[in-house]
């Protein structure tokens, strides 16, 4: 238990006046709230020992106590909780009718909040303590204490930039030789590219405008030769360019295949608390789009990177060795041209984002007109809707003509700074030539290689922005890679190839996050074979339970028993293969029926899933169908109604062959007629097997051994049908009267239908 | 005799004048209400109180609610409520609803998909960032903006138009 922040002097100081000696026990609470007693951000603190809970405002400047602003006898108090407010929450506790403010905070401190309501109320209740700390205010980065994302740990700033790419480049492990072949044909590629401008300067000086005169025939020779050269580096580099650019192709393709791989296994490895922590999109985000932006950089940027970089340090060494001083000056405009590039493309970037969210926002408002058209038409809309989309039109319009003609404005004169360079080389190279300091083939050569500065220089002022994404979205795959399962098998785990279905519950409570406890002690004997209904209104924890049987996820406290051993224990392949789930809405993998009857069993016979499916009371209808046990179903398929789908659940539930059962309200959107069809599936497949089912229709349950009542998180009744109809008062006796009334209601109106 | 109305079906609005509020002991708002309408003198010993559109009205459409959040009545307009009862009132939705309005910008940046923002507020100086500005911003009316940080806190922009230049050009990419 350590649920106590440093206090400041002032509260601290008080607090000791206060306690004055007596009530040397230590304190159980000291916590900050960050709104103060006039309703605007500031600072007031709680604590709470045996005797009082009190509050405190500081008073800013050290030295002066604090105020106590109030104090509350733990003895008086009957409860304590949080009300959520707009922006913010109060945490409050009642003292018998009456209810106390203690303070109020901001939204940040929800969660650590609710952990110090639960505490007080654990007190005011006298049950144990809960063991749990402060809960974090918000996920900051510990080393630069920026806002981490909501569904990671990777700080953006922070992480080893470096440790990510040797990572990355280290999925090219496998394939060396490629690997290295590839960066000579870089290199190579690199020095052809450069070749052109000393053949130029060649060209130059000794064919086209030698200093010693030359006979014609001679000059002639030369030129030939020489374009000849020309024309064979560009050919060889050609052929060098295409091996390059396939053999990368192959490389990083391969990376990135298992890299995906790598991704998807953790995926599929991973405990289902996991997933509630996080939503499916940013997840589906980490898969598809990061792994993207992986491949095409390495497929891309890898390439570009390294041979711009060649190609600047290259042509840089040339002009330099060729003629500093010239090559100094052709520097100047170059802090221009990246400087220019980059302002100029975050300028942009602005309107081009703009643009984006206009567009998508448009073609969103398309989408919910198609899909609204009926609502649309029913109430005679068109004209408001024409109205709305004509204001969408209006504002990408605007916006588009805005961006281009920041577009055709700036990008002239940034190509204007990129050829400034030339008029620099056209003045001072010229005048060099004129007072033949230099030939006129170096000055045609820088021409030459200025071109080749700029191109490469740009492109790297783009990379760096590129790199800077392609490592974050490699960080996070990497740490989705590196997620362990928290429910997972351990060296001590046990086979279990025959499960009888026997279940001990023992003490068992379990909470999805640290600050709520869904479940507080639950004690539950299940023998095997026997039928236990799981009633309760919704949130009571029904489903928490039966996410707990399947071993989704593993009780805070207390302990699950299957057969006498604990369930931690038991390897994960052997319990979840003979237990058996058929949901609400069952869930249709897209291949044919058959395929989805035999998903837990891919081995069976095509007589057993026939057998399965008429035991499901599926056969008949699975026969009507033109295509029968081959249709397809799923995203592409055939279109099953809800009754359909359920049977064709329950008939992969008995192929399955399970010994401990689950139904989750499988009865609960069917008709009449089809439930009655269900009914009598689900009876065959319960036979000889743990059963435990949740139904909202209390009748579903009568076939029940056991009926388990389930209030706000513990277990209230238990006992048959008969038994707990006995009870006067009884919360599962007030759900049947409840639905009785209804159903009343309902058949009278029938009647008046009629 | 006016039939008195019930609340299970019928929206009903309170007579302003047959409201008190009282504070409890504690911090819990008691409310009785006399309104021929509901037919009885009728005591709400903790009841809650929220604007039905806290975006667009302030003052109007004041929605009372008992411990177990049924509906008791609803004040279209609070004139005739007694002074006592109106300060309750005001200090209740003030402490329902905190959501600082920004008054001036002081830092703003844009780092990968997050907004850092320190601001100065009609409640204090804050910081906060904001994640994905797109989904976090909402355009209520007329250049009145409102921003969703991270953590679910709520920032009022008067007028967005007003802003900053350099918070102007980052908010008016998403609006």
């Amino acid at each position: 238990m350590a649920m106590l922040e440093e206090l400041p002097a002032s509260v601290e100081a008080a607090l000791k006046a206060q306690r004055n000696g007596h009530g040397s026990d230590p304190l159980t609470l000291a916590v900050k709230a960050d709104i103060n007693t006039d309703g605007v951000i500031g600072e007031r603190w709680v604590t709470m020992d045996a005797e009082l809970i009190r509050v405190y405002s500081p008073n800013g400047a050290s030295g002066s106590a604090a105020h106590l602003d109030l104090s509350v006898l733990v003895s008086e108090i009957t409860g304590a909780k949080t009300e959520s407010l707009v922006g913010g929450g109060a945490l409050t506790v009642s003292r018998g009718s009456d209810v106390i403010e203690l303070a109020r905070y901001t939204t940040p401190l929800g969660g650590r909040m609710a952990g110090v309501a639960r505490v007080m109320e654990a007190i005011a209740k006298g049950r144990d303590l809960p063991d749990a700390d402060l809960e974090e205010v918000e996920k900051l980065c510990p080393k630069c204490s920026r806002a981490l994302p909501k569904d990671s740990d990777v700080c953006r700033h922070c992480f080893d930039k470096r440790a990510t790419f040797t990572r990355l480049l280290g999925y090219a492990k496998g394939y060396k030789l490629q690997a290295t072949i590839v960066t000579v044909l870089m290199i190579a590629g690199t020095a052809l590219q450069l070749l052109p401008g000393w053949i130029v300067k060649r060209l130059t000086d000794d064919v086209l405008v030698p200093k010693v005169a030359v006979a014609a025939a001679d000059r002639l020779h030369g030129l030939i030769y020489w374009v000849l050269v020309m024309i064979g580096a560009t050919v060889l580099g050609l052929v060098m360019g295409i091996f390059r650019s396939r053999l990368t192709a192959y490389l990083s393709l391969t990376m990135t295949r298992q890299i995906r791989t790598e991704t998807y296994a953790t995926l599929q490895k991973l405990g289902l608390s996991y997933y509630d922590k996080r939503q499916s999109g940013a997840l589906l985000n980490r898969v598809t789009s990061d792994v993207n932006e992986l491949n095409n950089f390495l497929v891309d940027g890898l390439q570009m990177l390294v041979v711009n970089g060649l190609m600047l340090i290259g042509t840089l060494v040339i002009v330099f060795t060729q003629n500093w001083r010239l090559a100094l000056l052709v520097m100047i405009p170059i802090p221009l041209v990246v400087l220019g590039t980059t302002r100029i493309w975050k300028f942009l970037w602005g309107r081009l984002e703009k643009l984006w969210n206009l567009r998508s926002s448009m073609t969103a408002s398309i989408a919910v007109a198609l899909n609204g058209t009926r609502v649309v038409k029913a109430f005679a809309q068109e004209d408001r809707e024409m109205a709305r989309f004509n204001q969408k039109v209006g504002a990408l319009y605007h916006a588009n003509l805005d961006l281009e003609n920041w577009w055709a404005t700036l990008l002239p004169i940034l190509g204007f700074l990129m050829t400034s360079g030339g008029f620099i080389v056209w003045y001072v190279g010229g005048q060099q030539v004129i007072a033949e300091e230099i030939t006129f083939g170096t000055l045609n050569m820088f021409f030459y290689y200025l071109g080749q500065l700029y191109g490469p220089l740009q492109g790297m002022t783009r990379i760096a922005d590129w790199l800077g994404r392609v490592l974050t979205s490699a960080e996070r795959v990497f740490e989705v890679m590196d997620t362990q399962a928290d429910v997972a098998d351990s060296a001590d785990s046990v086979a279990m190839p025959n499960m009888k279905g026997e279940l001990l519950f023992e003490n068992v409570s379990f909470g999805y996050d640290k600050a709520r406890r869904v479940l507080e002690n639950v004690d539950l004997h299940v023998m095997p074979g026997e039928m236990i209904g799981l009633v309760g209104h919704s949130g009571a924890g029904k489903s928490t339970i039966i996410n707990l049987i399947s071993r989704f996820y593993d009780p805070s406290e207390g302990r699950i028993l299957i057969d006498g051993v604990e369930m931690k224990k038991v390897k994960l392949q052997d319990l979840r293969s003979q237990m058996g789930i058929v949901l609400q809405e069952p869930f249709l993998f897209p291949g044919t029926i058959a395929e989805n009857i035999a998903y837990g069993k891919a081995d069976a016979t095509l007589e057993q899933i026939m057998r399965a499916a008429k035991a499901a009371n599926a056969h008949d209808f699975i026969l009507r169908f033109p295509d029968g046990y081959d249709s397809l179903v799923g995203e592409r398929g055939a279109r099953l109604s809800g009754g359909e789908r359920q049977r064709i659940s329950i008939a992969r539930a008995i192929l399955h062959d399970p010994k401990v059962l689950i139904l989750d309200e499988a009865t609960a959107s069917v008709d009449t007629e089809t439930e009655k069809q269900i009914q009598e599936a689900i009876q065959r497949l319960i036979a000889g097997r743990t059963t435990f089912a949740i139904a909202h229709r209390l009748s579903t349950l009568r076939n029940a051994d056991r009926l388990v009542v389930i209030e706000k998180g513990r277990v209230a009744e238990m006992g048959t049908h008969a038994e707990l109809m006995e009870k006067d008062n009884g919360i599962f006796r007030k759900l049947v009267e409840m639905q009785l009334e209804v159903n009343k209601l309902k058949s009278e109106n029938m009647i008046l239908e009629e | 005799m006016q039939q008195s109305a019930n609340t299970d079906f019928d929206l009903i609005f309170l007579d302003p004048a047959t409201v008190t509020f009282f504070r409890t002991g504690g911090s819990a708002v008691r409310a009785t209400i006399a309104d021929p309408k509901i037919g009885y003198e009728r005591t709400v010993l903790v009841c809650q109180i929220a604007r039905a559109f806290p975006l667009s009205l302030q003052d109007q459409y004041i929605g009372l609610r008992d411990a177990k959040d049924k509906d008791v009545g609803m004040l279209e307009r609070l004139t005739g409520l007694d002074a006592d009862s109106r300060k309750i009132l005001d200090e209740e939705l003030e402490r329902r609803y905190f959501v600082p309005t920004i008054q001036r910008v002081t830092m703003v940046k844009k780092e990968y998909d997050t907004v850092n923002f320190e601001v100065e507020t009609d409640k204090g100086a804050r910081k906060f960032a904001v994640q994905n500005l797109k989904d976090s911003i909402q355009e209520v009316s007329g250049g009145r903006v409102l921003l969703t940080d991270r953590t679910g806190s709520r920032y009022n922009i008067p007028d967005y138009r007003k802003l900053d230049e350099k918070t102007l050009a980052i908010l008016s990419r998403v609006l």
